[in-house]
């Protein structure tokens, strides 16, 4: 059974990921211009180092649960105890 | 006439960053009362200190942002920005009637957005701009999330062979008087600049600034004044419910959820991103209550705040819009 914090990590990974694509703006407009592209504002690695950090995380949760189980040997000495 | 409504307006805008600051000085003091390192009242004028000095700390792009870069400013009028703030107010008070999350940040960017739309049509929005504070609006909860999750496995890692609990619960309560400090300076910095926002929007539709002006410091002194005042006046009454309402917090915790939210503030104010600052604590509480267990996060909170992003915008953008039309048609 994986901990459904890993699920949760990577349901947020993937929010970010699909941020990424809209993480370049445009500087406002000066008052009275239409709003159009000016010098771009490029955020692209916030929602990049997000997913990054929330895969490490994933990750690190899938290991300690992992860690934390009884081997096969161990639950057969259980089971017989 | 025009000169008071203009007054009018900026007393409207200023009622609602002191309500601001009433409801939302619980975030930055909930942990601290929770874990009885301060008493209520004390929390609450600690916290609102930092909340008028963050106009010494940050500048005011955030107030930049919001004038000039939800709309157009050439469409801004004292009219738009009254019924942009009567959405806000209006969506506000609605959410609260039906028990409806919500964020009064965003309330105001939708309110603007639709009293624009309002006036003189679709083209007046800034897509840019609404798409930068769209997309931070689900980051901030998302990177408070992970920073206060990253804080808590770090301050357990530094701290998992100290055998002497007691003395080192000490040190944590004396670091949560800096973080809730650091919580509030961000809190005061985000939060603050939107009235502030607002209220340079009217002053340059109302001609007494120049579209290209900067906030004027009484502006800047007047927000801080009322955002602090609210903190002053009654947040701790729902401090306790703050406290406790998504997961227990230790002196440790709250140390990391605060320092997270922190930096998160830090970071979007310094870039001029408005952001909601309760989502933003909320975000960081559940990542430290996520460190334990999955059954450790009420995740009932946390499923309120995706709500809050999907219906905030849209209800507050709704309400001005129908308020423009009707202000158009009276005038």
């Amino acid at each position: 059974v994986i901990d459904r914090r890993v699920w949760i990590f990577l349901i947020c990974a993937l929010a970010c990921v699909a941020l990424i694509p809209f993480s370049n703006f445009d500087k406002p407009a000066k008052p009275g211009e239409k709003a159009k592209a000016h010098k771009s504002q490029n955020y692209r690695w916030v929602p990049e180092a997000t997913a990054g950090a929330y895969l490490a995380l994933a990750a690190m949760v899938a290991a300690d649960s992992a860690a934390r189980r009884p081997s096969s040997r161990e639950r057969s000495v259980q089971n017989r105890a | 006439l025009e000169t008071f409504a203009v007054v009018a307006v900026i007393g409207i805008a200023l009622a609602f960053d002191f309500t601001n600051g009433f409801h939302d000085a619980a975030n930055a003091i909930a942990t601290v009362v929770a874990t009885r390192v301060l008493s209520p009242r004390v929390a609450v004028a600690w916290a609102a200190m930092f909340n008028f000095i963050a106009f010494v700390v940050f500048g005011t792009t955030v107030a930049a942002t919001i004038a000039k870069g939800v709309v157009d400013p050439a469409v801004l009028s004292v009219g738009v920005v009254f019924t942009g703030l009567l959405g806000a107010i209006g969506w506000t008070l609605l959410t609260f009637y039906l028990g409806l999350p919500t964020s009064s940040s965003h309330a105001l960017v939708g309110g603007i957005a639709g009293a624009a739309i309002g006036r003189a049509g679709l083209h007046t929005v800034q897509r840019s701009g609404l798409q930068k504070i769209g997309v931070f609006i689900v980051l901030s909860p998302m990177i408070g999330l992970a920073l206060g999750l990253l804080f808590t496995l770090t301050l357990m890692w530094v701290f998992h062979r100290v055998r002497h609990v007691e003395r080192l619960n000490r040190g944590f309560r004396v670091g949560q008087l800096l973080s809730s400090a650091a919580f509030s300076l961000g809190h005061g910095a985000n939060d603050a600049q939107k009235t502030m926002g607002i209220i340079l929007a009217l002053l340059i539709a109302s001609k007494h600034a120049a579209p290209t002006a900067g906030v004027p410091l009484w502006v800047v002194l007047a927000a801080h004044t009322a955002i602090g005042l609210g903190t002053l006046s009654g947040g701790w009454r729902i401090v306790k419910t703050m406290g406790s309402k998504i997961t227990r917090l230790q002196p440790a915790g709250g140390v990391a959820a605060e320092s997270a939210a922190a930096v998160t503030l830090f970071f979007t104010s310094s870039r001029g991103i408005p952001v909601s600052t309760t989502h933003t604590i909320t975000g960081a509480i559940v990542g430290v209550g996520s460190t334990q267990r999955v059954s450790a996060v009420r995740w009932g909170v946390a499923s309120q705040v995706v709500w809050a992003w999907v219906l905030t915008i849209p209800g507050a953008l709704v309400i001005a819009y129908v308020g423009q039309l009707v202000l158009r048609a009276l005038s």
